[in-house]
Parts: structure tokens; C-alpha cells; sequence
């Protein structure tokens, strides 16, 4: 059978239109391949989708989106369906209303199919502290595929969906979108509504997509993006929007020339795979051949030293506030106990995993009355000395541009010593991604090639409100990188 | 490094009790002990930048306008229906709680 699940939206699109699939024909091979899927990748598979998937008969063709098929992290609340947040102490709960974000997409009758796995509460970024375990790469099962938006990152990266949902706090759908081979997208902070989102970092949290192309984030922007006033940051941006659209893309080497791409030095210096670095300025060669300038920029070490830190200390101290009502109470599993307080610590305590107990305490420990000057308020201050450089580049330039990860997945087992914890590698080139969490921007990670069998991906970060902009720039680099054809050889 | 932000494990068990979380020590404090440590090592460089102390603090990532970040008013509906299926213990049409108090 062809494999139609691989196709972008606009392909499947115009088969459905010829009505030579049918969404039922979608839905049936995606939930077949949904529960044969060997990676760990879903929470819960609906397939009482199948009598909404019978019901559409008559293509819309102008609704891009008509009769797709599609996943959701399971930290969106669907009405009626299991969402647990891949942690234990959400077990059985069962929203009673959807998310904005899957209003819109059933209104545009996509239908959704399944929940993914995730890192629990996405407060994680290897795709392995979920409560069923580690969610694996397809490429490889001996690899991790990254977090926290795992699952969904493995439902596009093994063709059962054209596109799936995600969040991203601090790169948890660009990162695994690297270590997947497929693309990845963040729009603004506050461009799609996040009522339904269950909140880790309000000030942090983005949703997002994972698509096997730039195209088809346009076709999703469009679907999902506007103001929504039961999100109380949903942002009105009307008068901030460039109106390029990707017709309109831009080719030629006169007009390229008022592309300015911003590439940060001390970056590319901290990424040890040579392999990575090579690829990504052969790309850099390319984009200045067809006239597009590349500009190395400086940021000091010891300041990109404080990024790791700085988020760590605000999304575990906004993540403590935020996840206090769970506590077998309000929400979450009753624990029978004689006092209330030790009903609430027996849930807790049976309701989390270490890893979360471990952010949840230290988000507890920056918000301390001793610590909280010197850790909390001094990360807030340092987020915007970081918004501040961004800004200044971005005076001079329309995109940063950079490899998404120092490295491919790694191998679930790895073990990383101390010392690692502290290395440029890991502090600078394995988190930087989070800047644009700090800024707000628009970010997006295409994949660029492979290493060891094992795909990577590049990221291109864009100023806010400027995201059809930076899908423009992303199309092009795509066109340029020819993934697709490095895949074929693998 | 800043010897007040050290911890002991003993430390580490009151912050968590503070927030209802409890660890089985023998199980898993070294794990917690060896985690914060790492943290404090990251924190080498955030902790000693004084020109951090220059900048105000950032709540979001840019500065938002009205109709944003404001509270608005509950929009009343009918979902009584809705609630009660989320629970097993119910009577008539309420949800029955355990004694708290």
C-alpha cells in the first residue's frame, strides 16, 4: 500500500479531494500502525475516531485539513478522552472540555486518533521519565528520541501521522524534532492559546507542531493561531504579522540579499561532533552562494554559561506554583490517610517520579525567602539581559541559525559523569535552544543530515511575530539541505 | 561557590516536606544529594556575573497590552453532567469527598 501517511498535508490533501483515499482509509492505517508502533509512543489509542472518520464523505476543498489524521501530546486536555500527562498521579483523569488549540483543529474536522507520551508533566528532555517508561527513536531503539513532546515526535518520525501536537518550554519539540529527522516549529509565545494546556512554565510554555515539512507548519499556523480570551497571555497580533506567504517565497539571489543570518560563534565552537559543524557550514557556503548574508556573532561564555540555570530556576519555580493542586484532593488519586496532610503526601509520594520530585524540590528551594533574591529574582533579571542580546542581534539581523543539538540522540543507556554537566557541550551547545523560550521568538528545527545512521537538525530562530517570515527562511534552507534524499540513502 | 546554597540531605527532606513531598532515603538521597549538587556547580557562573544586577526582572518574554494578561469573568454553563463523570463516588447529583477537616 502506498505509504500515504508520509505525504504532506497538501499531498494527502489533494488525494482526498480526487477521493482516491478516504479519511477512513487514513484513520485505519494510522491506528494500525499506531498500536504496532514498537517505540512507546502512545498513551491512549481512540478508535472511536473510526464512525468520525465514516462521516466525512465530501472533501471541503479549500480546508487543507480536512479528514487528517493527527496525534496530541497528552498534556492537552481532550474532552472525554484519558490525559494523564504521563505521570501516575493523573491516572484516569479524564478532561471534561477540550483544549482551544483541539477545538480548532476538529472544527477544521482533522481528527485526532491517539495521546502521546511524554516526560511526566513535560518536565524532562530525554522522552524517559514518562510513567510507562522510556519512549524510543525509531531510527534506532538504542536511542533516546528526546523530550519532553516524545511521543509525538515518534508518531511523524514513523509516518503514523502527517503532524502531531506539542509543547515546548524549553525545547521539547525542537530538540527531539533534531533527534528524529523531522521538522519541529514553535510560533510566538502567546500566538495559539494555551487554555487546555496543563501549565509547566506559564512564562516559558509554547504549543507547537512536528510536520514532515515547513510547508505544512504554514497550513497549521493558520489553523491554530489567534486570540483567545480564556487564555489570559493569548496575545491580539494583528499589527505585528508580516504577510509573506509561501508563494510569494523568496528566490532570487538580488532579493536574498536582504536576508541577514545571524550565526552565534561561541556556539559552534562548544559542539564537539566536527561532523555536525562541517554540514552546517557547507549549508552556510550554499545559503551565501545564492546571495543570503551570514554574519558570526559574539556572545560572551560565561553569559551563555547562565542559560541552563536561569531556566532551570524559573521553569521548576513557576512549575511548583503550578502543579500545587495536584494532591489526591482537587486532583489527581485519593490516598487514604487520618489527616489531610498526610492524605496529600501518601498521593504525592505514590503520584511522582523521582525526576519530578527532584525539579519540584528545587523549584521549592529557589523560591525559599533566603534564596529567592539571590536565585529567582537573579534568574528573572538574567532572562532579560538574555532578551536584551537577543534583541540587538536581532537590530542586525532576521534569523539566528544554528545546529539544534552538539550531537545525535543519544543511546538510552548513556552515561554521562559530573563533569559533563558543567562542559560548554552540555551547558552551551545542548541548551541554547531555550533562549528563544526566554524571548518568545518563533523557532524551528529542519533536519539537516545524518551522523552514524542517526538524523540532526538545524534551528532557526526568528523575531516575534515575525513567523511566516522564518518559515519563508526555513523553506528555502529546506530546499537547500535536501533531507529527503540523504534519508533515501540511509 | 556561595556556601549558603550547600544542602545536606537533611535539607533536602525539609524543602520537600514543605511542598508534601516525601523519598524514601535509603532508596533514592543519593540521587537527590547528587542532582542538587550538580545544580550548584551550574550555578557557578549565574552566581557570580554581577553585571546580572543591572537589568530589571523579565515576567514574560516582552511586554503585553490590554486585552492581554488580564482576569476575566467566569463564563456560567451547564456541565453538571460533565463533573459528575469524573468521579466514582457520587450521590444524587454530588460529588462525595472525604472528610478533610
Amino acid at each position: 500500500m502506498t505509504n500515504y501517511l508520509s505525504l504532506s498535508i497538501k499531498e494527502i490533501h489533494e488525494l482526498l479531494v480526487e477521493k482516491k483515499i478516504t479519511p477512513l482509509l487514513l484513520v485505519n492505517e494510522a491506528i494500525k500502525r499506531a498500536e504496532n508502533n514498537d517505540c512507546n509512543a502512545f498513551e491512549y489509542i481512540d478508535k472511536d475516531v473510526f464512525e468520525i472518520a465514516k462521516s466525512l464523505v465530501e472533501p471541503e476543498k479549500d480546508n487543507l485539513l480536512w479528514g487528517m489524521p493527527f496525534v496530541i501530546k497528552d498534556n492537552i486536555s481532550t474532552k472525554n478522552v484519558l490525559t494523564c500527562a504521563s505521570s501516575n498521579i493523573l491516572d484516569g483523569y479524564v478532561p471534561i472540555f477540550n483544549a482551544t488549540i483541539i477545538d480548532k483543529l476538529i472544527k477544521k474536522k482533522a481528527i485526532p486518533i491517539a495521546k502521546t507520551t511524554m516526560d511526566e508533566l513535560a518536565l524532562g528532555g530525554s522522552g524517559t521519565t514518562g510513567h510507562k517508561g522510556a519512549t524510543l527513536n525509531p531510527y534506532n531503539n538504542e536511542h533516546i528520541i528526546g523530550g519532553s513532546s516524545c511521543g509525538s515526535a515518534v508518531a511523524v518520525s514513523a509516518n503514523i501521522v502527517p503532524f502531531s501536537l506539542g509543547s515546548d518550554t524549553g525545547d521539547s519539540i525542537r530538540k527531539p524534532a533534531s533527534y528524529a529527522g523531522i521538522v519541529g516549529f514553535k510560533p510566538t509565545w502567546g500566538r495559539i492559546s494555551r487554555f487546555g494546556l496543563f501549565p509547566f512554565a506559564n512564562s516559558l510554555d509554547t504549543l507547537g507542531f512536528f510536520t514532515n515539512n515547513v510547508e505544512d507548519c504554514f497550513i497549521l499556523l493558520d489553523a491554530t493561531t489567534g486570540y483567545d480570551k480564556k487564555d489570559s497571555t493569548s496575545i491580539v497580533n494583528k499589527i505585528y504579522e508580516n504577510k509573506i506567504e509561501i508563494d510569494n517565497c523568496i528566490k532570487t539571489a538580488a532579493v536574498n540579499k536582504t536576508i541577514r543570518i545571524a550565526v552565534i560563534k561561541e556556539i559552534i565552537d562548544s559542539i564537539k561532533n566536527k561532523s555536525i559543524v562541517n554540514e552546517f557550514k557547507n549549508i552556510l557556503e550554499e545559503l551565501e552562494k545564492i546571495g543570503i548574508n551570514v554574519n558570526y556573532v559574539s556572545i560572551e561564555k560565561n553569559i551563555l554559561r547562565t542559560i541552563f540555570p536561569t531556566y532551570f530556576i524559573i521553569s521548576c519555580a513557576e512549575s511548583v506554583s503550578n502543579n500545587a493542586n495536584l494532591d489526591g484532593l482537587r486532583f489527581g488519586k485519593y490516598s487514604e490517610a487520618v489527616t489531610y496532610q498526610e492524605s496529600v503526601l501518601k498521593a504525592r509520594e505514590k503520584g511522582f517520579s523521582k525526576y519530578i520530585k527532584k525539579r519540584f524540590i528545587f523549584g521549592n528551594y529557589a523560591l525559599l525567602k533566603e534564596n529567592q533574591e539571590k536565585l529567582y529574582l537573579r534568574a528573572k533579571k538574567n532572562r532579560n539581559r538574555i532578551i536584551d542580546i537577543f534583541n540587538n542581534i536581532f537590530m542586525d539581523n532576521d534569523i539566528v541559525f544554528l545546529p539544534a543539538s552538539p550531537d545525535i540522540a543519544p543511546k538510552i543507556n548513556s552515561i554521562f559523569d559530573k563533569d559533563y554537566f558543567v562542559s560548554d557541550e552540555y551547558l552551551i551547545a545542548d541548551n541554547h535552544l531555550i533562549i528563544s523560550n526566554f524571548t518568545g521568538s518563533p523557532s524551528i528545527t529542519i533536519p539537516a543530515g545524518f551522523f552514524d545512521k542517526m538524523p540532526f537538525g538545524f534551528n532557526l530562530t526568528g523575531r516575534i511575530f515575525e513567523d511566516k517570515k522564518l518559515l519563508n527562511i526555513a523553506k528555502i534552507i529546506e530546499d537547500i539541505i535536501k533531507f529527503k534524499q540523504k534519508a533515501k540513502k540511509i | 561557590m556561595n556556601d549558603t546554597l550547600s544542602v545536606d540531605i537533611e535539607k533536602i527532606k525539609s524543602i520537600a516536606k514543605e511542598y508534601f513531598l516525601d523519598f524514601d532515603e535509603k532508596k533514592d538521597g543519593a540521587f537527590f544529594l547528587e542532582e542538587f549538587n550538580i545544580f550548584l556547580h551550574q550555578l557557578h557562573f549565574f552566581l557570580n556575573d554581577k553585571n546580572i544586577d543591572n537589568y530589571k526582572p523579565a515576567n514574560f518574554p516582552f511586554k503585553i497590552f490590554f486585552p492581554c494578561a488580564y482576569l476575566r469573568d467566569d463564563i456560567v454553563e451547564d456541565i453538571e453532567n460533565d463533573i459528575l463523570k469524573n468521579t466514582k463516588n457520587k450521590v444524587a447529583n454530588q460529588i462525595k469527598i472525604p472528610k478533610v477537616i
